[in-house]
């Protein structure tokens, strides 16, 4: 077999996957893993190189007894097999706390079936291992089974759609004691295929994952540690990488103090520390939830994690006398959170809460890129959890900014087909900061105005330009250039063949597959709107202009409208483009799909000018004074 | 092959980097610095427009025994602005066969005053497998010195220590992101252990000092200025001033070599292969029944190509000595795997049991790479190939990391470029071989039907020949089902495409050209206005990039091959409708290029687009570069104008 019939783009299929857990006597917790798989093409070999990553800081677990075996049908029809050898087995130290363990299987072919088994061993029990049923490729048996001391309670919190077919617990005599026996099987689980505009796939992935929720003791007294969000947030403000670098140190207060001196007004208090935080100490790159440095050395080595600056901010904040409180997310690519467990490891990263008379303000200040009040794309994943001794509430995140650019361009056409004139832009919220992150990146501010913020002009020179970037509106950049464009458009006989949509125009659909299995997620909404005005040469006419169009799609929520009006000589065209909502359910994807093919077809309309008169013997004159202007 | 050598551009975190300037100073005598590196002692005349200023760099190179070295590196570096915080960031390389004994750094304010010093518990230590490694030993230390008040100045001082003199030799350069105020190198070494260098691009000769116990070479420079990279120009090491410093007699892992000439290191090359291509009585079977029969030499190569291709994969592996020695031929053929050297080893092996003869050649692989210092034997190397000699004279080449790569061709990124052919007693330079325009071609035959509405049905014929075919084969060859939509789509590009259909089954043939015929529909391919339609008749674009504008151009542009694109499409229109306007016939010719384009109304109504361009060589001169644009751009222009369709 080399194709799976009910999925026949698959690479390769897990037959079996195996999860056994179990405490020993000695308090460790052992993942023992057994698992099958047979490639069915050249493509598949990918799934034949694995990794297995642990936690190596403080020898907190160990991979062991790694094996693995290929099964392939020799010429003679029968199966062979040919093990792994241990040298082809690897443990790599990450970065001192994280090490992977990799393996890849000897003698693969098309065909090919391939099985490994390895044991982690934890010394930690706080999290039984997470369980993925679901993966890129269809698996036709996933099984995780547990054996758990009776006085051990874990919360479970599964994910995905699909139903398990096997879910069962009994009670078991074991050498520790009395212990539940649980199994959990899925069968004939689909591929798990990540697609554009998508969150991320684990939002929908077929998993099971456990956290202690409390224990007896041998006289059987229960203690709850985090079977609540409030019992979560004492224990996490006891933490000594989290709660305990809240409240600001001495060295703190010195620092705040130095900074405010001689401001005032709370709103420029407020402004100074997070300009402070943002420019001032670097990150890393590293996101976490969880501090690695006390915030006095975060401020004097200025540079840090996500949640040394965050937090380091929180007790500067405090010092300052705002009422400041650490909010925790997840990250769009790490998942959807759900308020029902009082989980820890839903989270990856930190924001900080400020109250303000308005209620909660949100700042994330790792990037000197973000205006105060903007929040990094990766942030918006509809919520957190605010983080205090008493009352820790979940709030929503709402993206703060839309993706705005808003332009006006006055611009003529001469008889040659060449365009000219002023374009003037300004780019808003999250437009502006997709341009911010360009401009760092280019070193040339010609470079940048042409290819990144006016990219859809690709065969433009600019005569002038100029460039200005503020922190009004969370962030505006608002860039002006005379432009100059051979050749623009296409000249024939006495006809002109222009299109006017010279900003604003869709070249292509941004969906190009035909299905779609997952909602369509936008991280925020959109508007664009621009303005342009042209004045054609004298001596020619409207001759054929295209409708004013009005195309709507999915329930309304996005809008793109095209007006036009000619008057004299001048052609006025208004372009909108707005998409109000981020999120789009999967059955509503043909009609986006359809929306733009259209606008794009929209954006390909053109305008036919003609020739009324002989042109004058001036001409060549009125067009040089023209393009100066 | 690693092979691993850091460069100082590499410590800094220097991007590309060329050269225009003025040869340097002469040898300085004598440098008097304020070793507090105020802010106020720079030369702003030289740090104009800079994000950093390298306020002085000592390298030292220290030899102490044939598997012995120390390098001893003290960087200070003043940092202006924001944009210049990542030179506050050092990156310390280490593996197998170097060792980071000491790193310090402090952190200065702009008068001067030492603000901290950095403790040990903040330097990162990372592993640095490249992403198509399964394991090697590289790893990176990582010094992260910041300050909030602009300027500051940040200094790192670090000590590494080598287990050999292969690697680790400095490669100088006195060209870079930021300005250098001073830079000095020296390098020392017992008389026994002689040290070569080459300097380039300047006259920079070296103050030497001989004792008894050691030679010592000082280099060192003043205020050199910054450059800006010239995009798609050559490798920023070529520009570059620079002292490349190497080893005669050195010592790695228990063998002993000679890298003063090539003969000498192609020789220390070839013995790390020896022995190691023992075969399985298996393997010796199965390419025996496969030649059986068939005597040309080039054919058996082709045969045991295939089969290696067939029954291998990459993957990659360097320990240590593991950098240069492959894996031996029954680890290969029994795991299925093997890095380059390891399966060009195992190749050669095979080759050599149906009596065929073949050559390592050890290369510096990628698109544009430095060229070969051939006067300057060195190690710069990261990969193999194997070179058949055949008795008419016209030697195959082979690229045994390949699954998909028709048979003697090596890729655009082994072509054009010296390498050293490794032999027990001729080891030799040689130059691979370069494929033409006319080979790397791009043909597509299409026949579109038109409707009123601006529909299309279309058929297409893809042809993809030499270099250009083998990232698609390779791509489409290893992808799945999914994979291969998602190119089809986006290769394509149109909105509104639908019902697309393509045959994939050309992909496994390893064939010269690479047909991939399909059919898809595209609604509103053409735009429909009232009593017309426009027709952009140039299907999809398939332009050459073109360089951004630069006034002065200082560097030939290169590409990655010569190429022709050639384009004949043939549209049906819809009944009723006829030519009211279209493009006249083009011919551009220039010695960089040719592009012809002519639309042709055939007597039964259809319209026929008929285009190619031609780019005969990979590099463009800088005289011409004004001229390159201009032709690029006209054809871009060219390309937007449309044909015009009325109703009759």
């Amino acid at each position: 077999m080399t194709e799976y019939e009910p999925d026949p783009d698959a690479e390769a299929i897990v037959l079996a996957d195996y999860g056994n857990v179990s405490f020993r006597s000695n308090g460790r917790l052992v993942l023992e893993r057994h698992t099958r798989v047979k490639l069915l093409s050249r493509s598949g070999f990918e799934h034949a190189t694995v990794d297995v990553p642990y936690v190596s800081e403080d020898r907190l677990q160990r991979v062991q007894r790694v094996r693995g075996r290929t099964y392939v049908l020799a010429e003679n029809g029968e199966v062979e097999e040919i093990d792994m050898e241990q040298d082809a087995v690897f443990d790599e130290d990450v970065d001192g706390r994280r090490s992977r363990v990799r393996f890849t299987l000897p003698a693969l072919q098309e065909g090919a079936v391939i099985e490994y088994r390895y044991r982690i061993e934890s010394r930690n029990f706080t999290f039984l291992p997470d369980w993925r049923f679901q993966r890129s490729i269809p698996t036709l048996h996933s099984e995780y089974r547990a054996l758990i001391p009776a006085a051990l309670h874990y919360t479970k919190w599964s994910t995905g759609m699909q139903e398990f077919d096997v879910q069962e617990s009994n009670q078991r005599h074991t050498a520790l004691g009395s212990a539940m026996n649980h199994r959990w099987v899925m069968k004939d689980i689909p591929a798990l295929r990540e697609e554009p505009y998508m969150t991320t796939p684990r939002n929908y992935q077929a998993s099971i994952r456990f956290q202690l929720r409390g224990f007896e003791d041998a006289r059987g007294a229960y203690t709850s540690i985090r079977s609540s969000w409030d019992e979560l947030a004492s224990e996490l403000m006891r933490h000594r990488n989290f709660g305990r670098y809240l409240s600001p140190s001495r060295a703190v207060r010195r620092h705040v103090d130095e900074l405010l001196e001689g401001v005032e007004a709370p709103g420029e208090r407020l402004e100074v520390l997070y300009d402070y935080a943002s420019a001032g100490l670097e990150w890393d790159g590293q996101r976490s939830m969880f501090a690695d440095e006390r915030p006095r050395d975060v401020l004097e080595r200025r540079t840090g994690n996500s949640a040394d600056i965050t937090l380091t901010f929180v007790a500067m904040l405090q010092a300052a006398g705002f009422v400041a409180h650490p909010v925790l997310i997840s990250t769009r690519s790490h998942g959807a959170t759900l308020p029902m467990y009082p989980m820890v490891t839903q989270f990856n990263d930190v924001l900080v809460a400020v109250e303000l008379n308005e209620g909660w303000m949100l700042l994330s200040p790792v990037s000197d890129l973000l205006p105060m009040g903007l929040l990094p794309p990766a942030a918006l994943n509809q919520q957190g959890w605010l983080v205090r001794e008493n009352e820790p509430e979940w709030i929503p995140i709402e993206p703060p900014g839309q993706s705005r650019v808003v332009s006006v361009s006055m611009l003529s056409i001469d008889e040659n087909g060449r365009l000219s004139g002023r374009v003037d832009q300004h780019d808003y919220e999250y437009a502006a900061l997709t341009l911010r992150v360009a401009r760092r990146s280019m070193d040339d501010d010609e470079n940048f105005v042409r290819e990144a913020v006016l990219s859809s002009l690709d065969g433009v020179t600019l005569a002038d330009w100029e460039i200005e970037e503020n922190d009004e509106d969370m962030g505006a950049i608002a860039a002006t250039a005379t432009i100059e464009w051979d050749h623009y458009a296409q000249t024939a006989g006495d006809f002109i063949y222009l299109n006017p949509h010279v900003l604003g125009r869709f070249e292509s659909n941004p969906f190009t597959r035909e299905e779609r299995t997952f909602p369509v997620d936008y991280t925020f909404p959109r508007s664009n709107s621009h303005t342009i005005q042209i004045q054609i040469p004298e001596g020619y006419e409207f001759y054929e202009v295209p409708d004013n169009t009005r195309i709507v799609g999915a329930d309304d929520s996005m809008l793109y409208q095209r007006l036009l009006d000619t008057r004299g000589n001048i052609l006025q065209m208004r372009l909108q483009f707005v998409r109000n909502e981020t999120r789009f359910d999967a059955l509503a994807y043909d009609a986006i799909r359809q929306f733009y093919d259209e606008v794009v077809a929209a954006g390909a309309e053109q305008i036919v000018l003609r020739r009324i008169e002989e042109p004058r013997a001036d001409d060549d004159e009125d067009e040089n004074s023209e393009g100066g202007r | 092959m690693t092979g691993g050598t850091v460069w100082p551009g590499m410590l800094l975190g220097l991007g590309i980097l060329l050269l225009t300037m003025q040869p340097a100073s002469g040898q300085i005598e004598h440098v008097e610095l304020d070793e507090t590196f105020p802010a106020s002692a720079i030369d702003w005349e030289l740090a104009a427009g800079a994000d950093a200023v390298l306020r002085k760099e000592l390298e030292e190179y220290e030899v102490r025994s044939p598997r012995r070295a120390d390098l001893r590196v003290r960087r200070v570096v003043t940092v202006l602005n924001p944009e210049g915080r990542r030179h506050g960031e050092f990156y310390i390389f280490h593996d197998g066969l170097r060792q980071v004994r000491s790193v310090e750094g402090l952190v200065r304010d702009a008068q001067g005053e030492v603000v901290r010093r950095m403790s040990s518990s903040e330097l990162e230590d990372r592993s640095l497998i490249s992403h198509f490694s399964l394991y090697d030993e590289s790893r990176v230390k990582i010094a992260r010195l910041h300050h909030d008040t602009y300027p500051y100045t940040v200094e790192i001082a670090y000590e590494v220590r080598f287990n050999n003199i292969l690697v680790g030799w400095p490669r100088w350069y006195l060209r870079r992101n930021i300005p250098i105020e001073y830079a000095r190198l020296e390098v020392e070494s017992p008389p026994d252990l002689p040290v070569r260098y080459q300097v380039r691009g300047m006259d920079l000769q070296p103050i030497v000092s001989r004792s008894d116990r050691a030679h010592r070479f000082r280099w060192q420079a003043l205020d050199q200025p910054a450059l800006d990279p010239e995009p798609m120009g050559p490798h920023w090491t070529e520009q570059a001033v620079a002292v490349e410093t190497a080893p005669a007699a050195f010592s790695i892992e228990g063998t002993t070599g000679d890298l003063s000439t090539w003969e000498g290191f192609g020789r220390w090359y070839y013995s790390l292969g020896e022995g190691r291509r023992q075969l399985p009585e298996r393997a010796r079977e199965d390419v025996q029944r496969l030649v059986e029969g068939i005597d040309d030499a080039r054919e058996r190569a082709r045969l045991v190509y295939e089969y290696v291709q067939e029954r291998t994969r990459y993957v990659s592996i360097q320990l240590g000595l593991g950098g240069w020695q492959p894996f031996d031929a029954i680890y290969v053929h029994e795991r299925g795997y093997g890095d380059c050297k390891a399966l060009s080893n195992y190749l050669q092996a095979l080759l050599e049991e149906v009596g065929v003869a073949s050559y390592p050649v050890i290369i510096r692989r990628g698109m544009n790479e430095p060229e070969l210092q051939v006067d300057f034997p060195s190690n710069p190397f990261n990969h193999v190939l194997l070179k058949l000699p055949m008795e008419d004279g016209d030697p195959v080449w082979l690229e045994a990391t390949s699954q998909t790569l028709p048979f003697g061709h090596i890729g655009a990124d082994n072509e054009d470029r010296y390498a050293l052919l490794a032999d027990y007693e001729n080891s030799r330079i040689v130059r691979t071989p370069t494929t033409t325009a006319d080979q790397n071609r791009l043909e597509r035959h299409a026949t579109i039907h038109l409707t009123d509405t601006g529909h299309a049905d279309v058929s297409l014929d893809l042809r993809f020949a030499g270099n250009l075919q083998h990232r698609i084969r390779r791509t489409l060859y290893g992808g799945t089902g999914r994979d291969r939509d998602e190119w089809s789509r986006s290769y394509l590009g149109f909105s509104g495409l639908r019902n697309l259909e393509v045959a994939f089954d050309h992909l496994s043939d390893r064939g010269e050209t690479l047909r991939l015929p399909m059919s898809f529909t595209i609604d509103r391919r053409a735009t429909a206005t009232g009593t017309r339609l426009f027709l952009q008749p140039m299907l999809m674009a398939n332009n050459v990039r073109i360089p951004p504008p630069a006034e002065d151009r200082r560097h030939p542009v290169r590409l990655d091959y010569a190429r022709t694109y050639v384009d004949s499409l043939r549209y049906v229109l819809p009944e009723g409708y006829a030519v009211e306007a279209m493009p006249d016939p083009v011919l551009l010719d220039k010695p960089f290029g040719t592009y012809r384009a002519e639309l042709v109304v055939e007597e039964d109504g259809e319209l026929l687009y008929l285009r190619e361009l031609t780019i005969p060589e990979a590099t463009i001169p800088a005289e011409d570069f004004h001229d390159y644009r201009a032709f690029l751009n006209t054809i871009a222009a060219l390309e937007r104008d449309q044909v015009v369709l009325v109703r009759e």
